[in-house]
């Protein structure tokens, strides 16, 4: 969702019309998990951080791969986020159930199995969408 | 040859001087621009309530003491007066600042979701960060 993602943000959730949530989704096992919990944990200290670290991540996603959890706690401290907070909700896998919940139920609810994904009003969309294929399914969904 | 004048003589011409000499002071005395005298209290104003065109102060020996009110326009309302009707047509007529809805954050069931939570749609991506 990555290029399309700010445009989203700026025509429709800045005007009132879309409001915006993260489902994860754990393709690449231990190190998806990883990330996904630095999210989580960072919405812990503060809503707005968990998307702060979501952005940051994407920013940063070639230096996820090789990534430990204890990479993750310069990504806290680049958020200004409590470190040793952090850093012991990441240690003591505090949102590991919860990230793995969500990702099987991209598939036992919505059989969701490409990337990337997103479910409009609950209508779901798979594979890449270009931006005006979005306007449209917005559209729709305000028209009721 | 000079002939001699009385005492008398000279008594009545000093009379005579006198007597001419006050008479020119009482002309002179008529002749001077009339100064009416100050009035103690005026009843009824004979121009409309315009703040007098203030004088001159002489020279105090200690400093004034300041004037509270200030009427800079002259229009009989005090400045404060006006200061606080502008204010108060300020706050009614400006509109509050609209919010920012994408620092808006709150919690759905298991989400974190950002926006109007009014929102008519929700987009929930399906992501890997990797």
């Amino acid at each position: 969702m990555l290029r399309t993602e700010p445009q989203l943000i700026e025509n429709f959730v800045s005007a009132g019309q879309v409001r915006l949530a993260f489902h994860h989704n754990l393709d690449h096992g231990t190190r998806s998990e990883y990330a996904s919990m630095a999210t989580e944990c960072a919405g812990e200290q503060e809503a707005g951080k968990f998307w702060q670290m979501h952005n940051l991540l994407f920013s940063r996603q070639g230096s996820l791969f090789g990534a430990d959890k204890s990479d993750y706690d310069q990504f806290a401290g680049d958020l200004g986020l409590d470190g040793a907070a952090f850093a012991a909700c990441m240690a003591n896998d505090t949102y590991l159930d919860k990230v793995r919940d969500m990702d099987s139920e991209r598939i036992s609810e919505w059989s969701i199995r490409r990337r990337p994904a997103f479910v409009i009003n609950g209508r779901i969309y798979e594979g890449g969408i270009p931006y005006t294929a979005f306007e449209k399914a917005i559209q729709e969904a305000l028209a009721g | 040859m000079h002939s001699r004048i009385s005492s008398g003589r000279v008594g009545q011409l000093i009379v005579l001087w006198a007597a001419m000499m006050a008479l020119i002071l009482s002309l002179a005395a008529c002749n001077m621009p009339y100064e009416p005298p100050p009035a103690a209290v005026s009843e009824e104003p004979a121009e409309p309530a315009e703040p007098p065109e203030p004088e001159a102060p002489a020279e105090p020996s200690e400093p004034a003491e300041p004037v509270v009110e200030h009427d800079a326009d002259g229009d009989g309302k005090t400045d404060d007066a006006e200061e606080h009707m502008a204010g108060e047509m300020e706050d009614d007529a400006a509109p509050p600042d609209p919010p920012d809805w994408t620092q808006t954050f709150h919690v759905e069931g298991q989400y974190v979701v950002m926006g109007d939570p009014a929102a008519p749609v929700i987009i929930i991506d399906v992501s890997d960060f990797l």
